[in-house]
Parts: C-alpha cells; sequence; structure tokens
C-alpha cells in the first residue's frame, strides 16, 4: 500500500519537525520567531506536496528553514534599525534563563558572529553535517564552509579564552 | 575534537533541549509576542507529541518548575506591582503594595516585554505567564510611561510560579505561570 501525499507529508512532520525547531532556535535564539520559520518551511512543502520527493524532503526542508531564518534575523535588523527597540543580537530572556552559565557564555560569543559563519557552526557542531552537506544546505562551496568554520573558531578562541 | 569544539557542542545541545515541541497544538506559530504580524495558517498534520530525534538530555530544571501547577494558596503571593511614573493612569492599578520578601531563584536576565497591547502576558520558554495586574491605559495600550511594543527589561523567576519584570523606568510586574496553557489568553496584533 503506498502513502498517499498527505499521508507521507504528515510522516515527515512528524519525523523531522522537532529536529528542525531546534535547529530555528539555534540559529534564530527566539523559540516563537523559529516557530514560525518552521511552519513557513512545511506550508511551502505542503503546497507542492503532490511534486516533492520524499527521499530528499528532510534536505529540502532544512535549506528551507536556514533560508527563513535568514530572511526573519535580516526583518529583525531592519525592524531595529528603524524603532531601535532591542539590539537585534541581544540574548534573548527565555532561553537564557534555562541554560547553564557555562553555556551562556558561549552561546553569546556564537550570537555575535557574522550570520553565514553562526550557521556553519551550528549545521556542524548540532545538526552534524559533513562541509559537503554544510556546503549544500547553505548554496556555498566547500572552501567557503571551511574558511567560515575556522574564522568563526578563530573569533570565538578569542573571545572565550580557549584553543581554536 | 577541541576543547573549543566540545563546549560549542554542550552549549547548542543545552540551547536546543530548552525546546519542546508541544504538536498538540498543532502546525502554528507563537507569533503574538514577537511582532511579526500574527499567526500563520493552521495545519494539523501532528496530532500526538513523539520523541526528540537527538539523545535525551535532562531538561533544565526551571521549566520543569514553571510548569508546575499553581498552589491554592498564590493569591496570598507577593503582588509585586510599582509604576513610579507619575502620575499613574486612573483606568489600572499602579499603586504600590508592600512586597513581602520573595526568595530570587533566578538571575535576572535581559527580557523584552511585549507591551502593544498593555502589560498582560510573558513567555518564559515553553510557559506562559500572566501579570497578577494587568496594566494598560483604558484601551489595550500600555499605560504612559512604557514603551510600545516592547519593553526593554529584566525577567527574574522568583519560586516555581512566579516571575518579575523590571526595567531601568522602575517598572516591576509581577507574573504568574499558566500551567498547561499551550498559547496565550488573547491575541494582540
Amino acid at each position: 500500500m503506498s502513502l498517499t501525499a498527505d499521508d507521507a507529508l504528515a510522516e515527515l512532520y512528524r519525523r523531522e519537525r522537532p529536529g528542525l525547531l531546534r535547529l530555528a532556535v539555534l540559529l534564530l535564539g527566539d523559540r516563537a520567531q523559529a516557530e514560525d520559520v518552521v511552519q513557513d518551511a512545511f506550508l511551502n512543502t505542503h503546497r507542492k506536496r503532490a511534486t516533492i520527493d520524499h527521499t530528499t524532503a528532510a534536505g529540502y526542508l532544512r535549506v528551507a528553514v536556514v533560508n527563513g531564518a535568514r530572511t526573519a534575523q535580516r526583518r529583525r535588523r531592519l525592524t531595529w534599525r528603524h524603532h531601535r527597540t532591542t539590539s537585534p543580537d541581544a540574548p534573548p530572556a527565555d532561553t537564557d534563563l534555562l541554560v547553564a552559565e557555562e553555556h551562556r557564555e558561549v552561546l553569546h560569543a556564537v550570537r555575535a558572529l557574522p550570520t553565514r559563519q553562526r550557521e556553519v557552526l551550528v549545521l556542524r557542531y548540532w545538526s552534524g553535517l559533513t562541509e559537503a552537506e554544510i556546503a549544500d544546505t547553505l548554496g556555498v562551496s566547500k572552501g567557503t564552509v571551511k574558511t567560515s568554520a575556522s574564522r568563526a573558531l578563530a573569533t570565538l578562541a578569542r573571545r572565550l579564552g580557549d584553543q581554536p | 575534537m577541541t576543547n573549543l569544539e566540545h563546549r560549542l557542542q554542550s552549549a547548542f545541545t543545552a540551547l536546543a533541549d530548552t525546546v519542546q515541541p508541544d504538536d498538540t497544538t498543532g502546525f502554528v506559530g507563537t507569533s503574538w509576542d514577537n511582532g511579526t504580524g500574527g499567526r500563520r495558517p493552521r495545519l494539523n498534520l501532528a496530532p500526538h507529541p513523539h520523541p526528540d530525534p537527538r539523545p535525551s538530555r535532562q531538561r533544565p530544571i526551571l521549566a520543569a518548575a514553571a510548569g508546575v501547577a499553581l498552589i491554592a494558596g498564590a493569591a496570598a503571593l507577593t503582588l509585586g506591582l510599582r509604576d513610579p511614573a507619575p502620575p499613574p493612569p486612573a483606568t489600572e492599578q499602579t499603586a504600590a503594595t508592600t512586597a513581602a520578601p520573595t526568595t530570587v531563584t533566578g538571575p535576572a536576565i535581559p527580557y523584552r516585554l511585549y507591551t502593544h497591547c498593555g502589560i498582560d502576558e510573558a513567555k518564559i520558554g515553553d510557559t506562559y505567564y500572566e501579570a497578577l495586574t494587568p496594566l494598560h491605559d483604558g484601551a489595550h495600550n500600555p499605560p504612559p510611561g512604557w514603551d510600545n511594543p516592547y519593553q526593554d527589561g529584566t525577567m527574574t523567576l522568583v519560586g516555581d510560579t512566579q516571575a518579575v519584570f523590571r526595567d531601568a523606568k522602575g517598572h516591576e510586574v509581577t507574573f504568574r505561570a499558566r500551567p498547561r496553557a499551550t498559547a496565550p489568553k488573547q491575541l494582540c496584533k
């Protein structure tokens, strides 16, 4: 018996949503925005459910979440530029309340990195992707991934007083 | 893997573990508190919670504590509401109350409180909170002296079910947890 497109998407949602939501939170630092980004990614997938290849759908969703997070961040920076309410890189209170002090310092330092470097670190050290997979996800070359990771680690080492 | 890489991995895991996807609410965002323009369309695909694909780690104690049901004597707890900005709005309670000593159990963390429809609700982690005494100007705007749509300040968890928001202007509002709430009481746009 073959799955219908809706069944397959429902299964994909059940399987992938938790991991994608965590990825979005790591990229954005904001649970509410992360939920919106993941939701948008699934909505777009839902619209294309009849044509989507479910063997590659997880990768497609991951790219959609990374791109969505980037757009959300851009929007946040734009809002900040006009309204000067809260710095777009300000630590999110709700998550900071829930993580230990030792991790907060690291997360603050990561948050201060350029977007691409932050993305590379999250995909490498949390998602556990290879350089080639990160390159595919971000739409850049493997060399760019290597350079970004190396620069990011050097910056973090400087800020945290650690070895890269 | 270097020490720095280990620290990175641990920090990412700790932050990721603060997320507990609540699939019982369906496929819906919580943009009510982030000013991004309202909710997305709802798409119910996952009626049941399902396991975290990552190795499970212990969830932070604070998250569990924040979800504990309100005790019966909650009414006797501190009402920590002070608004030093004179004159106070006539339509809302802004008088200072004598605060009983409370045990501060968490650090004061920078917090951006959504004030657009008045000071009424907050969300910390996955837990929704409500102000013990909501504040608005009578037309569901923040009272004079509050920024709109956000007020920057700090949030401190006090006890298991309460949190106190404070800002540089001297505002202090006490929030209590809404156990098992999965959505805000009202959607503010």
